[in-house]
């Protein structure tokens, strides 16, 4: 893979794992394939539990977490990697935007809340933000 | 003194009272001769009576003579009596002889007065004593006796002849009762006569010791004629009962006549052509307008008649003139009190041989209720507004009422005797015919056209949507038909009107729905464009690598163009559901409609920690319907389902299910695992403005009853056995009609 566009902050991007989890197939390939063309390792789940099955913790990487998700929804995995205790920053990735929502994946522990559709360069952003790296600059 | 002044007084006064009492008789009734000439016989053998008496006890010869000769002026008064009476009351005997009798008899008084002493005698020389039976003498004449005595004897001769030939032509000419009498008056008087005879030789002969004396057989023949006279009042007092019996029946019939007549209000009259003389019966003046005390008046009764009408009654008889002779009207009276009323007369013309109209007569009785209630019926069959038609065999219109004409535009005067036929649109005209046909065949009362939607054809060539009803009415001239048309564009419009009316109460409630589901439909939404603004900025990214990755370009603008179906899709199944069409039925699979359904609400039931179990029986037939309206009932029941499990913590499932009914439709149930609903409210439900949510203003279910109605469908709820309720709906398969179609 031709990582040419990759610019390297404070870590090892090769390295880096961005956990894609929404059940919507469209969403998550489309945000997988748009970190695929920064060159990061992209890692998507179409569920939640599927994801909290295979997640290792100790490499560096973020979530991007939907809410919208049958059985286990989007605040039911915030919950539980809080009390896993994961030190993974999550970013919530919705559709549904309100105050609520907002207020309430922020008590749960998310880093970010962002909308859906979500511009690329804000989405990079907060992983740069999250992560302290410096994806797509 | 002996027996002989007993007897002859005896039978003259018998003689006499007879007299008297026929002389009364006469002199009562008058024309009565035979009466009279009773009483003039009567009196001459009274008179007898008394002279012989006299001449039996004569003193001398001298006195005798005397008596004799006056005794012939009775005698000849007797005769012509008896003549007359046989003449007369028998009216029999030749009236020639009768005079001769009479004249040769009074002729025999001249010789009588004139020659001799008297007829018998010419001179009476002396008188002796012949002794009687019984006792005692009675004087008789010696003396030379008067050759004009023949004279007298030939009168009675000529008597004897008159009375034979009587009783002959009597016997011979007639029969019964009236023969009877003759022989009974002639042969009485001729036997008599004779027995006189004989007595008389008898005592001449001496083998009779007896005075010699005429009056015993002539009281006998005078006996006979007042039996036959008596007869004649016998028969007459027994005519008179007889007469007054009768007139008493006749009395009675009359009045139970007169009673009857009146008791049906009927009244007579009569009319004489030829007199020009009229007769009305009492109640027949009532009824013609005559106060109680008005004559009849034929100038007033044409006064009073209704205008039109007088002119009509005098068509009706100039006709029964003409005809048979019997006629019958109806005309108007209007009364002194002013009343109107409407009078039935039936009458009969009575001609002559020569077929000249000689009297009319006939009955007159009140029709005033009859034609009111004529009146009425017409105005029913008038004023209906349905619009009737009577159509006879030929399929001509004979009878139309007032709406018909409304119905049709054309006027009553062009309907009648027109062909039904033309009132029906040219398209169908030619079919109609050939039922119209059939029906008369076979006809019973039905509405016509059986499913089929009808039209009649108006005058100005525009179709009305009409129903009809067909009765068959059997007359004399075949069979009619009665129509009953009714115009129901009115109704088609209501229809039309209602249907709108649910089709926008259906839409409302589709838009309080999808507004409930804004935050769904927004996150459908999304997805698809959250995908394509990645994608697409992911392939910049990758156009930008040295060289570009195009294989993931190409993998991107793939997506891109499949998210953006994705989206339109979504845009037009909400337009589809936000959109105010009218319902448009077609061919569907029921699984499309719960799959659609699903797409819609995804989210919302995500956002709910919903489940959806699908439980989609493969292969359903299809059934006909309303895709955004069926659709609109399965949110409405999967939202109601999913707002029931708004407080379960555990698991929330909605189970979907579909499966083929047995009569080939489809059954769609809608499980949820939530509150159920209370066992009295499980068909109150269905009903508008009941809700059991504490938003919402309970029209959903409501609507979804009137969309499955249309759909011939119907729609229940029932709760689980573990916990929850079910909410049913079931379409029926293409075809089936034994629902019927809701309008």
């Amino acid at each position: 893979m031709h990582q040419g566009n990759l610019s390297v902050g404070n870590g090892d991007e090769r390295s880096l794992a961005i956990y894609i989890v929404d059940d919507d197939d469209d969403v998550r390939f489309g945000f997988a394939r748009l970190i695929r063309s920064v060159g990061v390792n992209a890692r998507p789940y179409a569920s939640a539990e599927s994801f909290l099955d295979e997640l290792v913790e100790g490499e560096p990487g973020c979530i991007l977490l939907d809410l919208t998700m049958p059985r286990v929804t989007g605040h039911h995995a915030l919950a539980r990697l809080k009390q896993l205790g994961s030190r993974l920053p999550v970013i919530v990735i919705s559709a549904r935007d309100d105050e609520v929502t907002r207020a309430m994946v922020r008590d749960l522990g998310a880093k970010m809340f962002l909308r859906k559709p979500v511009d690329d360069q804000a989405l990079l952003d907060a992983i740069n933000w999250a992560t302290g790296f410096s994806l797509g600059r | 003194m002996n027996w002989i002044d007993i007897v002859w007084p005896m039978m003259g006064a018998a003689s006499l009272t007879l007299a008297l009492i026929h002389l009364l008789i006469w002199f009562k009734q008058g024309h009565q001769t035979a009466h009279l000439m009773f009483a003039v016989t009567g009196i001459s053998v009274g008179a007898l009576a008394i002279f012989e008496l006299l001449m039996m006890t004569a003193p001398t010869a001298e006195t005798y003579s005397v008596l004799l000769r006056w005794m012939h002026v009775p005698f000849a008064l007797m005769m012509i009596g008896i003549v007359a009476f046989v003449r007369l009351h028998l009216q029999v005997g030749r009236l020639w002889l009768g005079l001769l009798v009479c004249l040769v008899r009074l002729v025999s008084l001249l010789p009588d007065f004139l020659t001799g002493e008297n007829l018998n005698y010419l001179q009476i020389t002396a008188l002796r004593q012949v002794p009687i039976w019984g006792g005692g003498f009675v004087a008789a004449p010696i003396g030379v006796a008067n050759p004009w005595m023949a004279l007298g004897q030939a009168s009675v001769v000529l008597l004897m002849v008159f009375l034979v030939d009587a009783l002959v032509s009597g016997t011979r000419h007639t029969t019964g009762e009236y023969r009877r009498r003759v022989i009974l008056i002639c042969g009485s008087m001729i036997g008599f006569m004779l027995l006189s005879a004989l007595w008389s030789l008898a005592v001449i002969n001496g083998t009779l010791h007896a005075p010699l004396t005429v009056n015993p057989a002539f009281l006998g023949v005078l006996l006979a004629m007042s039996y036959e006279l008596g007869g004649d009042i016998l028969r007459a007092a027994q005519l008179a009962r007889n007469l007054s019996a009768s007139e008493a029946l006749l009395r009675d019939t009359e009045q139970r006549m007169d009673m009857a007549v009146r008791g049906a209000g009927i009244g007579l009259w009569s009319r004489d052509l030829v007199h020009e003389e009229s007769w009305v019966s009492e109640t027949g003046l009532r009824l013609l307008g005559f106060g109680p005390n008005e004559k009849w008046d034929r100038a007033r009764f044409y006064e009073r008649l209704h205008p039109g009408d007088g002119e009509m009654l005098q068509s009706a008889i100039a006709a029964a003139m003409q005809g048979d002779g019997e006629f019958a009207s109806e005309y108007r009276i209007v009364g002194v009190d002013g009343r109107t009323r409407w009078i039935m007369v039936r009458g009969q013309v009575e001609f002559d041989e020569n077929r000249t109209p000689l009297r009319t007569r006939g009955i007159v009785s009140e029709i005033t209720e009859r034609r009111r209630a004529e009146e009425r019926l017409r105005l029913v069959v008038e004023m209906s507004p349905t619009a009737l038609m009577m159509v006879n065999e030929q399929g001509l219109i004979t009878l139309v009422n007032r709406q018909a004409e409304i119905v049709f535009g054309y006027s009553r005067q062009e309907l009648a005797g027109m062909g039904v036929d033309t009132l029906v649109p040219e398209r169908y005209r030619g079919r109609h015919v050939g039922e119209r046909g059939a029906y008369v065949a076979s006809a019973t009362t039905r509405s016509m056209g059986a499913g089929r939607e009808l039209f009649a054809r108006r005058k100005d060539g525009s179709e009305v949507p009409i129903e009809i009803a067909l009765s068959p009415i059997h007359g004399d001239s075949g069979t009619s038909v009665l129509v009953s048309i009714t115009d129901i564009s009115e109704r088609k419009r209501a229809d039309r009107e209602s249907a709108l009316q649910r089709d926008e109460l259906a839409h409302l409630s589709r838009v309080v729905l999808l507004a409930e589901l804004s935050g769904s439909l927004a996150h459908e939404l999304n997805q698809p464009l959250t995908a394509i603004l990645s994608n697409a900025q992911a392939a910049v990214r990758f156009l930008a690598h040295s060289p570009p990755n195009l294989d993931e370009v190409r993998d991107s603008l793939t997506n891109i163009v499949e998210n953006d179906k994705r989206a339109g899709e979504v845009i037009r199944r909400l337009r589809a559901l936000l959109r105010k069409d009218p319902a448009d039925h077609r061919r569907l699979d029921m699984n499309d409609v719960v799959l659609d359904v699903l797409r819609i609400i995804r989210s919302d039931l995500l956002n709910r920690n919903v489940e959806v179990v699908l439980d989609l029986e493969p292969n359903l037939k299809p059934i006909e319907g309303d895709r955004v309206q069926l659709q609109q009932v399965l949110l409405n029941l999967v939202m109601n389902g999913a707002d029931a499990m708004a407080d379960v913590s555990a698991s929330r499932q909605i189970t979907l299910h579909t499966h083929a009914t047995d009569t080939g439709g489809v059954q769609v149930s809608v499980k949820d695992v939530g509150s159920g609903i209370a066992e009295e409210d499980i068909e109150r439900i269905f009903s508008p403005f009941v809700t059991t949510k504490t938003s919402g203003i309970g029209l959903g279910l409501a609507v979804c009853v009137s969309i499955i109605q249309t759909h011939r469908g119907t729609i229940w709820a029932t709760n689980n056995p573990s916990r929850g309720a079910t909410l049913h709906f079931r379409i029926p398969a293409l075809g089936d009609s034994s629902h019927p179609v809701a309008k």
